[in-house]
């Protein structure tokens, strides 16, 4: 590997040209900071952003301060200093022996042995005096007190809550006058005459009672007194509110514990208040959705632009590429419009004015009698039923005998008599109609006309309502269906058909009761005899369900 | 009167084959903003935190809406009584100042619940809703009523009272609403139901809600409901999936005591429900328990209705822990922090443990039932148990671990 390499010098001289020659150039482009390089003005000081401060930061920092020193966190601060001052010194004179007697037992500390201790070793109670006798005394003691620490501009001293500060010398008056303010508003104030009578161990607890507030109180209370105070609190809220008449949820909550949405907004209990916070709530709302708009209509604004580049790129490549340029294709049919809301509305509308309807068409038992009570919509049906029920024994179906044809149902002119009711004296004048009329779509005054017999003994149903027997639920059948409803007309349809009254024919009224039968009277005779021993089963089965009074009374004569 | 009589003897035994069925075709809506409700409405639910609705309120609230008599069951604890509430403030006119919709319920402390649950809704609507209970102060109600409350939730006695002075003007309501629908046309409540009924307007629309839905119920309703659409649920799953139950054998009456008070540290690890069966047996277990230097409160029918009121907003509060009660307390009270339910005493009637248990377990909570029972009364539990398709097993030894 000791092979030389063949380096001609002219070469190396040129290579160190070259290096030159870029060095210098290197230089020169750091040099001229005017060209395409950028670089760092070395000398410009802006402060890196993890060092820059938001706007108005200072000036509220100063607010905050300014804030501090307000006349409210000094009472405070008084309030426990007093509170301090005022332990301290009961803790004195307990030391002292002064408050102790034999039977007190509210203090876990033996203060009477530990009297007879402090006396023989350690004088607690001069400590406090010493220091006032201290500061009150000449500048040389001054010093002496407040000796000079190894700097010569600072200087310990003790300050009037005994404890060791310190500070420049310059600032040693402040201190000294700020202490001897300290003092003299801490002066206890003369004791009143109710309170020299409580000279008593309970004094203790009056001095935390004074300096705190309620809520701090209520964690030294037990159980039982905290509960109590909640009770006394939410009774005052109670009070308030029977006054009120505007009541929210935030007046009825009474500390609930529940967990609300993230969107939950504790509205004030005042109602000027209430209505503000909605308001800006609102006003915030449609801020927001105003915002939203312009966004969406900014996005859709640049989706539009977008496609139109693509299609003109699209369309260049197509030219490029020689193909045909068919510009249908490209158009996308607009999206499919979803179902507008007002769509929606009218729709439940419609729903609901049907309910309307359907309901109308059917009277609750507990809803006979009632004022303003519409007759209900009868069915084809019902109407069918009604007639049956009201005609008389005499020219009536035979439900006992079932082979036994009434007489005068072979007659095609058949007229249901309807029997004379003593109960409706308003419409007697109607009652001799033939068949149902427009007058069944309207109301009845009278709630008698039921589509079952039943309602004939309307008035005793009233008061026989609660007994619970099961017998008054198959008064009215109860269709799971909604056929009996089908027939009804919707709210648009007109109600045209419906009030045409049908034929009043025999074939109509007739024991099957399906309605008009076919034109064609070509039925065979075992059809015949079958339909009609069908029908005769039925009218059985209802005549057992149904209190049909002619059958009954049939019964009874018998 | 043969045919009376044969008819009447007939039809029990007709009726008892009779299953109701919901109704069919019922539309199920997945979201709130899909039912079309009013936007401060919808504020209103979004902040009490329900966020997307349960399976009662999918359905049951647009029917309502739309006009239909409805009978509505669902687990407890499954938000009957917002969906009711949600239904009735959509369907309350805010202009109208006047009663438009009266919900009834069995007890004062359900109605005074309800009166929150509505104004807690309808909280951006700024809805009147009034607690209308007996117990308090008369020229209140007199004075709230005349000022106008779009809805009144309130008990039987109280309400009835104040429609006959006419404060309460029924010309205006739309819909009742029977909360706790079993309870309320049992025989203690019924009557004053029907007079109450009686003062509407005809055709007034009537939504029952319940957690039970017994057959003897359904098949009145058509006495003052016409075609209601019927959301039922079967029997056996009508237990929740997060109530744990389990039960303590104790041999005899003493113990049960002793039990309750080994397992009074697992009761206050969040709050617990103690059901007894008499107000007596509640007054002196709450005395024996205190005796023993356990923290209890206690509620029942007797007390004077201001302590019945501070002991619920006590405990709503979370100030007690344990509350000792008799059945008054069994049906819909909804606490959220509730998760041990113990029966001291077994319940009367098995929709009554439906009811005890849906006391905790709130809203998809989990939680856990303690019954105490003698070794006689294993029977009872037992049919419950099959009743309902669930399972009660003997408590485990780390029942606190549940809570």
């Amino acid at each position: 590997m000791s092979k030389s390499l063949d380096i001609c010098k002219s070469s190396l001289v040129s290579l160190k040209a070259e290096l030159l020659r870029k060095q210098d150039e290197a230089n020169k482009a750091k040099s001229f900071s005017g060209d395409t390089f950028i670089r760092p003005i070395p000398g410009a000081k802006t402060p890196s952003c993890l060092l820059q401060s938001n706007e108005g930061v200072e000036k509220r920092n100063a607010k905050d301060l300014e804030e501090e020193y307000t006349p409210d966190v000094e009472n405070s601060l008084k309030k426990s200093r007093d509170v301090l001052t005022m332990k301290a010194k009961l803790y004195d004179k307990l030391v002292n022996g002064e408050m102790v007697s034999e039977q007190d037992k509210t203090f876990l500390v033996d203060f009477k042995q530990k009297v007879t201790e402090n006396k023989t070793t350690y004088p607690v109670s001069s400590t406090k005096d010493n220091v006032k006798e201290q500061e009150k005394s000449d500048s040389d003691a001054d010093l002496d007190k407040y000796d000079s620490g190894a700097d010569d501009d600072w200087i310990d001293y003790t300050d009037f809550f005994g404890r060791t500060r310190r500070c420049l010398k310059t600032d040693l008056e402040f201190f000294k006058n700020r202490d001897q303010r300290i003092e003299k508003e801490l002066e206890p104030p003369p004791p009143s005459p109710n309170k020299i009578k409580q000279q008593t161990p309970i004094t203790a607890q009056q001095f935390v009672k004074e300096g705190r507030n309620p809520e701090e109180i209520s964690e030294l209370f037990s159980s039982d007194m905290r509960r109590e105070q909640l009770r006394l609190k939410w009774e005052e809220e109670e009070r308030k509110l029977a006054e009120r008449t505007d009541i929210h949820y935030e007046d009825i909550r009474f500390d609930e514990v529940r967990e609300h949405g993230v969107g939950y907004y504790s509205f004030s209990t005042d109602e000027k208040e209430r209505h503000r916070q909605q308001a800006e709530l609102k006003k915030l709302r449609e801020q927001t959705k105003t915002t939203q708009i312009s966004v969406q209509k900014l996005k859709e604004k640049r989706a539009a632009q977008m496609a139109i580049r693509l299609k003109a790129i699209k369309r260049r490549k197509k030219e490029k590429l020689g193909l045909p340029i068919d510009s249908s294709s490209d158009e996308e049919a607009p999206p499919p419009k979803a179902p507008s809301p007002e769509v929606v509305e009218e729709d439940m509308d419609a729903e609901r004015a049907f309910e309307k309807l359907r309901k109308a068409a059917h009277v609750r038992p507990w809803d006979h009698g009632k004022d303003g009570l519409q007759k209900p919509l009868l069915t084809q049906e019902e109407w069918n039923e009604k007639q049956r029920a009201e005609r008389k024994p005499d020219f009536a179906w035979d439900y006992e005998d079932g082979t036994k044809v009434p007489k005068s149902a072979s007659s095609d002119n058949y007229r249901p008599v309807v029997e004379d009711d003593d109960d409706d004296d308003d419409d007697d004048d109607d009652e001799d109609m033939v068949g149902p009329s427009l007058d069944m779509f309207v109301a009845p005054s009278n709630p008698n006309k039921q589509s079952t017999i039943t309602s004939k003994s309307f008035k005793k149903f009233i008061h026989n309502e609660l007994d619970d027997e099961p017998g008054t639920t198959i008064n009215k059948p109860y269709h799971d269906d909604d056929s009996d409803l089908d027939s009804i007309p919707l709210p648009t349809e007109p109600r045209k058909g419906a009030e045409i009254a049908p034929p009043p024919t025999y074939e109509y009224y007739g024991p099957s009761g399906r309605g008009p039968k076919a034109q064609d009277n070509f039925i065979s005779v075992n059809e015949m005899q079958d339909s009609i021993s069908k029908g005769f089963t039925n009218a059985k089965s209802m005549n057992k369900q149904r209190p049909v009074r002619g059958i009954v009374d049939d019964d009874d004569d018998e | 009167m043969a045919v009376r009589r044969e008819r009447g003897d007939g039809l029990p035994d007709r009726f008892l084959h009779i299953q109701y069925e919901s109704t069919k075709g019922v539309e199920v809506l997945s979201g709130f903003d899909q039912m079309n409700l009013r936007e401060d409405l919808i504020r209103g639910i979004y902040a009490y935190g329900f966020e997307r609705p349960s399976a009662i309120q999918q359905r049951a609230i647009k029917p309502i809406v739309n006009g239909h008599d409805v009978i509505a069951q669902a687990q407890s604890g499954t938000g009957k009584t917002a969906a009711i509430s949600i239904a009735m403030l959509q369907s309350v006119d805010m202009q109208l100042k006047d009663t438009q919709a009266l919900c009834l319920s069995p007890t004062r402390e359900l109605a005074v619940q309800i009166q929150k649950v509505v104004l807690a809704l309808g909280n951006y609507l700024n809805v009147h809703c009034h607690a209308c209970i007996g117990g308090t102060n008369l020229g209140e109600d007199l004075r709230k009523l005349h000022f106008g409350q779009h809805i009144v939730s309130g008990t039987p006695g109280r309400v009835l009272d104040m429609i006959r002075r006419k404060t309460l003007r029924t010309s205006n309501i739309k819909m009742i609403v029977l909360d706790e629908a079993d309870e309320m046309l049992n025989k203690g409540f019924k009557r004053q139901i029907y007079y109450i009924h009686r003062f509407l307007p005809p055709n007034t629309q009537v939504i029952l809600i319940s957690a039970t839905m017994p057959n003897e119920v359904l098949e009145i309703t058509n006495k003052f409901m016409t075609n209601p659409i019927r959301i039922l649920i079967k029997r056996d799953e009508l237990t929740l999936e997060g109530i744990k139950h389990f039960f303590v054998a104790v041999e005899c009456e003493e113990w049960k005591f002793d039990t309750l008070c080994d397992l009074y540290d697992s009761l206050t690890i969040s709050q617990a429900f103690i059901f007894c069966r008499t107000k007596r047996k509640v007054n002196w277990l709450s005395e024996k328990m205190r005796a023993s230097n356990f923290t209890v409160s206690s509620i029942h029918g007797d007390m004077p209705q201001k302590e019945r009121d501070a002991i619920m907003k006590e405990f709503h509060s979370g100030q007690t822990r344990v509350l000792i009660t008799t059945d008054i307390l069994a049906r819909g009270i909804d606490v959220q922090q509730v998760s041990l339910v113990i029966n001291y005493d077994l319940p009367n009637s098995r929709e009554l443990y439906i009811h005890r248990i849906g006391r905790s377990g709130r809203f998809g909570r989990n939680s856990v039932v303690i019954n105490f029972v003698k070794l006689e009364d294993i029977t009872i539990l037992r049919d419950i148990e099959q009743y309902y398709s669930t399972q009660i097993d003997e408590m485990p030894m780390n029942i606190a671990e549940m809570l």
